[in-house]
């Protein structure tokens, strides 16, 4: 009974110390070497600044990778295009970003159709006036040198 | 000789010899039957998972784990039990996240709008 009893107090520290490296690979931080090829692909914008990035945010970047190979390819643009500027921001900004995001989609569907339109449209004609304003620029620089 | 023994005949010859014995072997054998039968209805009542705390009865002394191994396998499960249920809990949070993270990074609404 002794040697039973023994054995199964070493079984019972074993189960203990078998959890500990769960728990602490829990918190590891991932080198961008360890990311699968997708991964690496959907996050390639960030490859440089990926190893001094915060382990939560990291977390959260490698969670929106996992239906990467299901996105359309103007998703994947959009998505690749946006990362850098979505990283740069404080948590905190993401986090209110995230809740505009959800008022949004309570919005009903024709109306969020409206926002979108709206804001496309607003979109289309602030990039007309930079472009206008970039040709006058070069046009008047055209002229200086002429002159 | 060939005697014919049945059950009735036992049963007499044990009377007999039962009436011959002093009254206080009878006394001892009578205390030694109660004795039995407690010992028995104790052993029949002993809860299931008594072997591992080490339940005592008189007798049964016999125990698999000590007392502080019951405390620290109880605390084990009940960390367990909160690991899984925080992990759990975080897993849902940090999936309803992600799906807004895609959301917003794949949406046709610029992310600008949505930023201060």
């Amino acid at each position: 009974m002794k040697v039973l009893r023994i054995r199964f107090n070493g079984l019972v520290i074993a189960i203990a110390l078998g959890l500990l490296p769960s728990i602490t690979a829990y918190a590891a931080k991932l080198p961008w070497t360890a990311l699968s090829s997708v991964q690496q692909e959907a996050l390639a914008p960030l490859a440089k600044e990926w190893e001094s990035m915060p382990e939560k945010q990291q977390k959260h970047l490698l969670a929106t990778t996992k239906k990467y190979p299901q996105f359309s390819p103007k998703q994947k643009q959009r998505f690749q295009n946006r990362l850098t500027e979505w990283s740069k921001l404080t948590p905190e900004q993401r986090n209110s970003a995230r809740e505009k995001y959800k008022a949004y989609r309570k919005v009903p569907p024709d109306k969020q159709e409206e926002m979108k339109r709206m804001v496309l449209q607003k979109e289309a004609e602030k990039m007309a006036a930079e472009a206008a304003a970039a040709d006058a620029a070069s046009n008047s620089n055209v002229d200086e040198s002429n002159d | 000789m060939k005697t014919n023994i049945n059950t009735q005949k036992i049963k007499d010859l044990l009377d007999v010899s039962t009436s011959q014995l002093s009254p206080e072997t009878l006394d001892h054998l009578r205390m030694a039957r109660t004795l039995a039968i407690n010992h028995q209805r104790t052993r029949q009542s002993v809860p299931v998972l008594a072997w591992i705390g080490g339940h005592h009865n008189g007798q049964n002394t016999h125990s698999l784990l000590s007392k502080p191994m019951v405390w620290l396998m109880g605390a084990i499960f009940a960390a367990c039990l909160i690991t899984g249920a925080t992990y759990w809990h975080n897993y849902s949070i940090e999936h309803d996240i992600a799906d807004v993270d895609i959301a917003i990074l794949t949406d046709d609404m610029p992310i600008n709008v949505f930023l201060d």
